[in-house]
């Protein structure tokens, strides 16, 4: 296919604009979608912080609680002098807590004498709050949330670290993941008496937190050597108690910087953002959140991470519904740059195409006018180059046409008398003889020359007899009508040709016709010709002459005949004229009848002097 | 948009020349030997090398007692594991139950690397049952005292000294039921550690109670230990991982002593056995030819100072050595025993 300019253009400024707006959109895509990534991320570390904060919060709570159990008389009397009915009321005061917090599986006073016995627990099981019998509580002494809860001062509370409750004896905490949180029960001299220590559900706990999360969010919360404790995948949570340890780092390679620093001194929260596709993420990579938290009272524990991870892919939709837009963005920009380089493309070729047409219209004679030729452009340039074109072709066709008349005047007239020349007559002749089938009409074919031409010429010279030719044919042309035609054979024999002589049923009348006309041109031949003679060294002189013609006549024009033979027998009908003495009668040819002409006196040739 | 390699195609094109470079692309690379063994005896780079040369995957699950051995052992008719490391006194129970498989001999040339008295496996108590092994030795440990020098002006000599007053709260001790009422027996002057006899259980739990109202805490995992000793300034510890534990602590920088009491030392013998779920059994064998060559044998001394099989230990010759034995009844000492730990007094322990 052959693409025009304005295609050619079209398509290149279509391909360009197109290749600018998907540039364009690619990068705005990309940034856009990086932008959105990170927001998505640092929305999830402020999810995340929110979450560390009302974990921190429930804790404050657990350990406001425990306060208040630790602060009230009747349990520190149940530890200096314990007797059942303290020990009732301070169960009481411990079921009324549990009511309230259905994520505290045991709460329990326990003495520091005694081994650490209990004095007072009460535990959840799945009947409801169960005040554990006397005879059944137990030594705890060797328990480090119990030692280590004694050595705290006044008001200060200890975690333990997070396992799976393994103790004999509770009810429905076993088997479960949980923390200790003690305070340790002081006297009034100072003395430590005991502790109140709190089993919380930690899968209570993050229940409650994990209930106000988008469902496609996961939470992970690990210990300080990075141990899940709480995975989306049950498997993977305590697994040090199973013998078969998951740590954070091992799908979030990231978080191993927030473990290591788990034995440094406690300083700000420190996080980490990163993204996983390993293993069970492979197929789903997810963006995710881990904060480190630095557990500031006293624990087993130097720090918890926190975690929310969030599919990939549903913040890449995010992006995606922006990413439309901007395909729909750069699609209408596309289609603007079509439209635009399509009337670009109109724009520069139209001047062109009018130019070829202009230029196609040219035919070498008439110049065209809407030539953009005041354009100061290069299109105003160019028609003004076609302007300079058109105006010197014109010229030469012009000059072409001028020769080509001269040329065609060479051919069919003799240039001396302006008369057509043989060419011209036997075309003329040939059309007469053409129409005879078609409209027969008597026309006469009238042969003469000039007598004693030659003596003339070689008396006066050349140039008088070219005057004597040229008045001779005048004379002859005015003897005629116009459809008559006279030519010059060359030297001094003239053909006439006389067109509709009388009518085609009247020969006769033709024929006196054809004698009139002769008579006619006799008569006028025969008058004298005023012929200026120059001579060298002489002035030039007039000379008077005077001649004869010997005129032959033949008639035709209702039988088919042929201009050769036409003109033999005219000459034939000449010759004998001639024979018969100059200036003498014509003869007719034999076809056609004959015509006697009445003798004329022999002109006699003076010279004027 | 960033563009990455992440289509379905990518992948299964990676996983194909991932398959063809693979140096084990011949063997079933689909196979996964599943071991049970305790903390420092299958170390990740021991496990990568033995994954290397055999082609297959490792996934290696650790137990810190052997209650928590024989629980996952006997789940799902020990279907989840192809080769454990156990003692030989807890051996005959997977034995009698059915849980192991013999071991062929031939299959494992290494064990003629063993020293003497390990090669005859007729000889070490719970091995051999109906005149086939059921088991190859692997390491030992002797389970003495560890104490701190800056504390004791002479080493304790005795089992006693766990249930010195003047040490209380400074003592830890192991966190597991059979050997707690061996150890306790001992302590009481009992010949027969290893079968309490119906009329002693009440004097044993009783001495396990004032066990548990001397020590500061109990622990399980020999890091455990460590940690608590080394932060809770203890005196005397019952090491229950021998050796292992002397060297931890020497490693974390305390001046620590180790002391076989006069009434001897309980001592373990570890040994791997094959379970009956094995899927593959020439692997589980492989797996332990593996652990007899000179490598894994001397990693276990240098890293862990347990003992290996392969080589003659220095001194301790004399030294009065009780190698485990099966109990009279696991199951017992270790309900009894659970409630110990969770305090409970001896009228609550005795409850049937």
């Amino acid at each position: 296919m052959r693409l025009g300019i304005a295609a050619k253009l079209g398509l290149l400024l279509a391909v360009v604009g197109i290749l600018s707006a998907i540039v364009t959109g690619f990068y705005a895509l990309r940034e856009s979608r990086r932008l959105l990534v990170d927001s998505a991320k640092q929305e999830l570390l402020t999810a995340t912080q929110v979450i560390a904060r009302r974990l921190l919060s429930s804790r404050d709570e657990v350990s406001r609680n425990l306060h208040v159990l630790a602060s009230q008389p009747e349990t520190l009397a149940m530890l200096t002098l314990p007797d059942s009915e303290t020990g009732a009321r301070v169960a009481t005061l411990f079921r009324s807590l549990m009511a309230a917090q259905p994520s505290y599986f045991q709460v329990r006073l326990i003495a520091a004498e005694d081994n650490g016995m209990e004095r007072v627990r009460v535990d959840r099981d799945e009947h409801g709050l169960l005040v554990v019998a006397e005879e059944d509580l137990q030594e705890k002494g060797h328990y480090p949330y119990v030692y280590e809860t004694l050595a705290l001062p006044p008001g200060a509370d200890y975690l333990s670290r997070f396992v799976i409750n393994r103790d004999t004896g509770v009810h429905s905490g076993f088997g479960r993941p949980t923390a200790l949180l003690g305070t340790p029960v002081h006297d009034g001299q100072g003395r430590v008496r005991g502790l109140v220590v709190v089993n919380v559900d930690l899968d209570g706990i993050f229940t409650l937190l994990r209930a106000d999360l988008p469902p496609e969010f996961q939470l992970f919360f690990t210990n300080d050597e990075g141990d899940y404790l709480i995975h989306p995948d049950e498997a993977m949570s305590f697994g040090f108690d199973r013998g078969r340890r998951h740590f954070v780092y091992e799908e979030f390679p990231d978080t191993r910087v927030l473990v290591e620093r788990a034995g440094e001194a406690a300083g700000a929260e420190s996080h980490v953002l990163t993204e996983s596709a390993r293993g069970r993420y492979a197929a789903d990579p997810v963006v995710a959140a881990f904060i480190a938290s630095k557990i500031t009272v006293a624990s087993g524990e130097n720090q918890v991470i926190l975690g929310l991870a969030q599919p990939r892919d549903s913040l890449v939709a995010r992006a995606d519904s922006l990413g439309v837009v901007i395909v729909q963005l750069v699609a209408g920009l596309s289609l603007l740059g079509i439209l635009l380089a399509w009337i670009l493309g109109r724009l520069v070729t139209r001047s062109l195409l009018a130019l070829s047409v202009t230029v196609q219209a040219f035919d070498g004679r008439r110049l065209t006018e809407t030539l953009p030729t005041d354009r100061a452009d290069e299109i105003g340039e160019l028609a003004r180059s076609v302007d300079r074109m058109q105006r010197q072709i014109a010229r030469q066709v012009d000059e072409l046409e001028d020769r080509g008349k001269a040329l065609q005047r060479m051919a069919y007239y003799d240039l001396l008398t302006g008369l057509p020349n043989r060419r011209l007559l036997m075309d003329r002749l040939e059309q007469a003889l053409a129409s005879v089938g078609r409209s027969p009409r008597h026309r006469a074919l009238i042969m003469l020359d000039l007598d004693h031409f030659k003596e003339l010429n070689d008396c006066l010279g050349h140039d008088a007899g070219d005057q004597l030719l040229t008045e001779v044919a005048q004379r002859l042309r005015s003897q005629l009508r116009q459809e008559d035609t006279v030519a010059r054979l060359g030297g001094d024999e003239f053909v006439l040709v006389l067109d509709q002589l009388g009518t085609a049923d009247d020969p006769v009348g033709a024929r006196v016709q054809a004698e009139v006309v002769t008579d006619k041109l006799r008569r006028s031949l025969s008058e004298p010709y005023a012929i200026e003679v120059r001579e060298e060294g002489a002035a030039p002189r007039v000379h008077i002459h005077r001649c004869t013609a010997s005129i032959g006549v033949v008639m035709f024009g209702v039988r088919p005949d042929s201009a050769g033979a036409l003109l033999k027998r005219a000459d034939v009908a000449m010759y004998r004229a001639k024979a018969a003495g100059r200036d003498g009668g014509s003869c007719l040819d034999a076809g056609e009848g004959t015509v006697s002409m009445p003798d004329q006196p022999r002109p006699a040739t003076r010279n004027a002097s | 948009m960033p563009f990455r390699l992440s289509g379905p195609v990518a992948r299964v094109v990676l996983a194909g020349l991932w398959w063809l470079l693979s140096p084990c692309a011949a063997l079933s690379a689909g196979d996964t030997l599943r071991v049970l063994a305790w903390p420092g005896y299958a170390d990740a780079d021991l496990v990568a090398a033995f994954e290397q040369r055999s082609g297959v995957r490792v996934e290696v699950t650790l137990v810190d007692s052997d209650e928590a051995l024989w629980q996952k052992v006997s789940d799902h008719d020990a279907a989840d594991f192809d080769v454990f490391a156990v003692n030989t006194a807890e051996l005959r129970r997977y034995i009698r139950s059915g849980w192991v498989v013999p071991i062929d001999t031939r299959a494992i040339p290494n064990l003629s690397r063993q020293m003497p008295r390990f090669r005859a496996l007729d000889q070490i108590p719970g091995i051999v049952h109906a005149g086939r092994p059921y088991a190859i030795p692997y390491t030992y440990a002797e389970m003495g005292l560890i104490y701190d020098r800056s504390q004791f002006s002479t080493p304790p000599d005795s089992i006693e000294a766990l249930w010195e007053p003047g040490l209380r709260r400074r003592v830890l001790a192991y966190n597991g039921g059979v050997h707690s009422f061996s150890l306790a027996a001992l302590a009481l002057g009992s010949d027969h550690p290893f079968d309490v006899r119906d009329d002693d259980w009440t004097q044993l739990a009783q001495k396990l109670i004032d066990l548990r109202r001397n020590v500061l805490t109990f622990y399980t995992l020999p890091d455990e230990s460590v940690q608590l000793f080394r932060e809770k300034r203890v005196a005397l510890l019952f090491a229950n991982y021998g050796s292992q534990q002397v060297q931890l602590l020497k490693r974390a920088g305390v001046d620590v002593g180790y002391a076989i009491p006069r009434e001897g030392a309980l001592a373990w013998l570890d040994c791997w056995a094959i379970t009956r779920g094995a899927r593959d059994v020439p692997l589980a064998h492989a797996w332990i030819d593996y652990f007899l060559e000179e490598g894994p044998s001397a990693a276990l001394t240098t890293r862990q100072g347990l003992a290996n099989t392969t080589a003659t230990p220095s001194g301790s010759e004399s030294q009065r050595l009780i190698w485990l034995e099966p109990v009279e009844d696991a199951e017992r000492r270790n309900r009894l025993w659970a409630r110990i730990l969770s305090g409970d007094n001896l009228k609550r322990v005795m409850q049937p």
